[in-house]
């Protein structure tokens, strides 16, 4: 049988499934913003508060779980469900069901976890884990099921395989650490598992998905040459293996040599990947302005000051030790991932919508003609304004962590950008409601 | 020799090429040039296409017997794709840079995704099926034949 990556359009999810989870993901990064921005006004009016002195603050660890599940794992799973099924010709199994069940534990899980900041309240915080967890241990079944069916093998296929592994992981050790947070005294509570989650969550299941999905959509929508096979065959593998090891050695072994140098390699697997998407975004024919490749560019930036900031902290370079280790979570959080994601939004929104116009005409050559174009659908200056709000919440939430003086500009920044986003998004989800209601006849819609 | 999938992949990047340079100069506001190399990118597709439609397609339906598979969805796609090359030469031709932009935009999506399919599942269904030297020389002349009209 032949080995082929094609992409197949004609098994799509009806378009409210990745809808839903487009337009919510950017409501949980304005609430990380309003949280923000009230942590600063705090700041400004009491001398008591110290904020970013150490990773192990509530107020980190809450404000990175609004914006890690509620933005970056909302937008991920609206493009697993989409991705799925057009690469390997398969719904997830449960149709739309599923995506109501994952998308309800998700938001309302998200919600609790939100509300239970705000009154420290341990229920709230334990109904809203049973809450994700259930969510995603579903799509990760779901998910795994789908590709197990599809009807071709594909590396974006298998490294969505390894990244739902690498969910799975996170998910099991997530619930345990918050079962060590709610019962230190009967369970124990062990910090390297906090780092061994965090390896799985942003290398694994973030890291892994982003590439696989990269593999289709860099060619497709920048018109670059396509990733090497070979690359796109091993990678995916070499990489999860190194999140085996670097995640072991790190639980083990604590000496910043050894340590550094299994991470060096997981850096380096990611590194080698960014460098290949840089140079076959500037290999792109296409001269024109694109806001995804300046995203793109972004990220690849911000993975670079991470990698060397990450090899700082580990040996204590700066004698920052917990500000170092902050920043260099800014920059992999909101200046890697986050940049990729919202960039390929940029991509995926237009393209996503103007594939479902095109279905709701059945093939009428004049109905067609009638759809609003790409730059229509989502506005140029929408975007470029978008990437510049962007840039500037980097800016600030960097210099947030050393100037803490600042959180509240940062967190005004954060939640702007993502209310221009929800805009954008809610914009063409009427757009396409619209143009539904006005193309297919009643019975068909 | 290149195989058949090799020289038709080539002819996609070549038209790729000619798109790019298009969308440049209508970005920049040069409809005249602009109009002129869109010209020649709609007649190196359309001459893609024909020699698709009239030698490749018929040749592989007739040595597969796949008459409905897909080929036929590959016909129905450049159906489409001509009348967005007739509504881009439109709005070019009437010097709206914003709306040309825009439905290029559209297009080049839709025939990114068109042109994996063929390049990941027909063409090397068309290797299988089709005589090689006999279909790769066809393929050469047509293309060769196709490049001297629109250099000249």
């Amino acid at each position: 049988m032949k080995a082929d990556a094609t992409l197949n359009f004609d098994f799509v999810p009806y378009w409210t499934i990745p809808y839903r989870f487009f337009l919510t993901a950017p409501l949980f990064a304005v609430l990380a913003g309003i949280v923000l921005s009230l942590l600063g006004i705090q700041l400004l009016l009491s001398e008591d508060i110290a904020l970013w002195q150490s990773r192990w603050i509530k107020d980190v660890i809450f404000t990175l779980h609004l914006i890690t599940i509620g933005t970056i794992t909302m937008v991920m799973v609206g493009a697993l469900f989409q991705i799925t099924s057009v690469v390997g010709g398969r719904l997830l199994p449960g149709g739309r069901l599923v995506a109501a069940v994952v998308y309800g534990c998700l938001a309302s899980g998200g919600g609790l976890f939100f509300i239970a900041m705000l009154n420290g309240v341990a229920e709230w915080y334990a109904a809203a884990a049973c809450l994700l967890v259930l969510g995603l241990l579903v799509l990760v079944v779901c998910g795994l099921i789908a590709i197990a069916r599809a009807q071709r093998y594909s590396p974006t296929l298998m490294s969505m395989r390894l990244s739902l592994l690498s969910l799975l992981i996170m998910i099991s050790v997530g619930a345990a650490l918050l079962l060590m947070h709610g019962y230190p005294e009967s369970v124990g509570f062990d910090r390297r598992w906090t780092d061994f989650h965090l390896l799985w969550a942003l290398a694994g299941w973030i890291g892994l998905l982003i590439m696989g999905v990269s593999f289709q959509v860099i060619p497709m929508f920048h018109v670059t040459p396509s990733f090497n096979v070979t690359f796109q065959r091993w990678m995916p593998v070499v990489t999860f293996l190194s999140l085996i090891t670097a995640s072991v050695v790190e639980f083990f072994y604590s000496g910043a040599w050894g340590t550094s140098i299994i991470m060096g390699v997981l850096l380096g697997c990611f590194g080698i990947y960014a460098a290949y998407v840089w140079v076959l975004l500037s290999k792109r024919k296409r001269k024109i302005e694109d806001i995804t490749v300046l995203f793109w560019k972004t990220a690849a930036i911000s993975l670079a000051v991470f990698s060397i900031l990450h090899f700082v902290f580990k040996f204590d370079v700066w004698g920052k030790g917990d500000q170092t280790w902050l920043l260099s979570g800014v920059l992999l959080v909101f200046g890697v991932i986050v940049s990729v994601i919202v960039g390929m939004l940029q991509k995926i929104i237009p393209f996503l919508s103007y594939l479902h116009m095109q279905r709701f005409c059945a093939g009428d050559f004049e109905a067609i003609k009638s759809l609003p174009h790409m730059r229509a659908i989502l506005k140029i200056k929408h975007s470029r304004y978008f990437y510049r709000l962007h840039l500037s919440s980097l800016a600030l939430l960097l210099l947030m962590i050393v100037i803490p003086e600042i959180t509240l500009l940062a967190g005004l920044s954060v939640s702007i950008e993502f209310s221009l986003l929800f805009f954008m998004t809610a914009r063409v989800a009427v757009m396409v409601w619209k143009a539904e209601r006005n193309c297919l006849p009643a019975s068909a819609a | 020799m290149s195989s058949i999938s090799e020289l038709m992949t080539d002819d996609h990047r070549s038209c790729d090429e000619i798109y790019a340079n298009a969308e440049e100069a209508i970005a920049a506001g040069k409809f005249d040039s602009g109009l002129a190399l869109w010209m020649e990118f709609s007649n190196r597709v359309e001459q893609h296409f024909t020699l698709e439609e009239q030698t490749l397609f018929p040749g592989f339906e007739e040595a597969t017997g796949m008459r409905a598979g897909p080929t036929m969805v590959m016909r129905g796609e450049h159906l489409q794709m001509r009348e967005m090359l007739k509504s881009i030469t439109a709005a070019i031709e009437g010097k709206d840079a914003d709306d040309a932009l825009g439905q290029c935009e559209s297009l080049m999506i839709f025939m990114q995704q068109h042109n994996m399919k063929e390049e990941q599942v027909l063409y090397p269904m068309l290797n299988d099926a089709l005589p090689k030297e006999e279909t790769e020389q066809k393929i050469s002349s047509a293309l060769v034949a196709v490049q001297n009209v629109t250099s000249g």
